[in-house]
């Protein structure tokens, strides 16, 4: 339960911070692609945390 | 403006392959509800990790979220990546359902709950709830079709045409062969809404001038739209208040959760979800993609929701990619409403009408609503009822109300039947009150803050002050061996 655990942390720290980064940090007054950026990143890190998820799934 | 006879025979074309498909698939029906329903429990990984997310991924796309990011920027892919993120509820829950349904053989999500609990009351209240906010959601994706149709052929096509069209489609997919048909006619009309949205963002940003001008001409032009909050729609409460409820789709929307049923076994889920994952971040970009393309080509639209017609007609698609992409909006709405019917039709068939009664008639009383919910859609389409509008635009937040529930099934040994019914009906009671009597929307994050409080609160308070059932399925006992020999948390 230990890994089920972290994971459940990490996934919600991890989506969280889509909320908190762009709405907290990122703000600002110089127009940027950095919001865009970012929710990429996001994504790309939600496909990795879900592919870990699934990974040891035996048939 | 695009001919009408052009659009019609697109439609036409479209109706061809998919009658084709319906029929080919319904060559292994059997004629049992698990069959029916559940297309046998042997769907395999791609067919149903395209039905998922061609069932998930609506018309809502590429007609409300580029209307969103048309009018606030890139908030909507925050939002829409939000509830991409949900999908890591079908990790824990995915499994969970498919060994529940494999070892007591349930149908329905509300069938589930209610033998968790040991209470048809608590099966009756999950159907109920499901019928309220979801059968008001069917008659926006009949919406979509009939503004979509009317708006690209300058009103030739008529909205109740339309709506006729999209209706006809929906319920002789899913009558022919029930979840085979549906399946495999989503999983092409999802190969469809994908090869038509990439031609046509390809285009529009060609006619930009390539990837390079197009972020230009967005940085130069509409600043603003690149960051949050952006030109004033997605303040972080209005944020919330849409991601929040969307986060918790896959678990709350019956529609979704019943697929859980019907997968083969853990590898096909397990390729369901890749296929969901990819398409549905790929489908994302594009129609946020697609909406900063219409501010840049159409700007100073009066009405958002109006982006991918006028983007359509902008001379920036040719005509044959803007039909293939009518074509993908239709099979998304018709996709959506199909899969919606069926599982409603499942629900009433199952949960209240009884599951005693024969198979064949659970089948037919499920093919008997599965019409009634794709007329009531359609006629409410077309009648454009303001008391619809409302609860279609609550369906999200008023399904929520079911997820305490069940993540206390499977969490949870003290949750009890009374503390499920609690949570159903007073959380439901609750976001009508709110939405309809308080006038609350679904735009102020008291909305759902209040309505998931209410019915956690409810089920936690009730379930600790009653007894179980003593014909409650202990699932996080029961289910532990077999979690455990499939290597599962």
């Amino acid at each position: 339960m230990g890994a089920f655990r972290g994971w459940l942390a990490g996934t919600g720290l991890l989506i969280l911070a889509g909320i908190a980064v762009p709405y907290g940090l990122l703000p600002g007054d110089e127009p940027s692609f950095a919001v865009l950026i970012f929710w990429c990143l996001f994504a790309v890190a939600v496909i990795g945390a879900i592919l870990v998820g699934i990974s040891g799934w035996r048939r | 403006m695009i001919s009408p006879v052009l659009v019609w025979g697109a439609i036409g074309a479209f109706a061809l392959i998919g009658f084709a498909v319906a029929f080919a698939a319904s060559r292994g029906n059997t004629g049992s509800a698990v069959d029916y329903y559940l297309g046998g429990r042997a769907i395999g990984g791609a067919v149903s990790g395209l039905s998922y997310a061609a069932t998930t991924y609506s018309a809502f796309m590429l007609v409300v979220l580029t209307g969103l990011t048309y009018r606030g920027g890139v908030g909507a892919l925050g939002f829409e990546l939000i509830y991409f993120s949900g999908l890591s509820l079908v990790v824990v829950f995915g499994p969970r359902y498919w060994l529940a349904s494999q070892t007591w053989g349930f149908v329905t999500p509300a069938e589930m709950l209610g033998r968790r609990y040991g209470s048809r009351s608590v099966a009756r209240a999950t159907a109920v709830v499901s019928l309220l906010f979801l059968m008001p959601y069917c008659t926006t994706q009949m919406a979509g079709i009939g503004l979509l149709l009317s708006g690209v052929t300058g009103g030739a096509i008529t909205l109740p045409l339309a709506v006729a069209v999209g209706a006809l489609l929906a319920i002789f997919w899913t009558l022919v062969a029930g979840l085979r048909s549906v399946a495999w006619t989503d999983a092409g009309q999802a190969a469809v809404m994908m090869v038509a949205a990439l031609l046509a963002v390809g285009f529009v940003v060609a006619a930009i001038g390539g990837p390079g001008a197009f972020a230009e001409r967005v940085m130069e032009e509409r600043a603003a739209w690149l960051g949050v909050p952006g030109p004033g729609l997605w303040s972080l409460p209005t944020f919330l208040a849409l991601s929040v409820p969307w986060f918790f789709f896959p678990l709350s929307n019956p529609q979704v959760s019943q697929r859980l049923f019907a997968v083969r076994d853990l590898r096909a889920m397990r390729s369901m979800i890749l296929w969901v994952l990819g398409f549905g971040l790929l489908f994302t970009l594009i129609s946020v993609v697609w909406g900063f393309a219409a501010l840049i080509l159409t700007p100073d639209l009066a009405n958002s929701s109006e982006a991918t017609p006028a983007l359509l007609a902008s001379g920036a698609v040719p005509v044959w990619v803007s039909l293939l992409l009518i074509v993908g909006i239709l099979s998304a709405a018709v996709s959506t409403l199909d899969s919606i019917a069926l599982t409603l039709g499942a629900m009433v068939a199952r949960d209240l009408a009884g599951r005693e009664t024969q198979e064949a008639r659970q089948v037919f009383v499920g093919r008997l609503v599965v019409v009634l919910v794709i007329l009531f859609a359609a006629i409410f389409a077309v009648q454009q009822a303001s008391i619809v509008d409302q609860l279609a635009a609550l369906s999200a937040a008023g399904l929520i109300v079911s997820v305490p529930a069940i993540v206390g099934a499977f969490f949870w040994r003290g949750g009890t039947a009374a503390g499920a019914l609690a949570s159903l009906v007073g959380g439901a009671a609750l976001a009508l009150w709110l939405a309809l009597g308080a006038g609350i929307s679904v735009f102020d994050p008291v909305l759902c803050g209040s309505v998931i409080a209410a019915s956690t609160l409810l089920f936690v308070g009730v379930s600790a002050v009653t007894r179980g059932r003593p014909d409650a399925i202990d699932f996080p006992g029961e289910l532990r061996p077999l979690l455990s020999r499939k290597a599962i948390w």
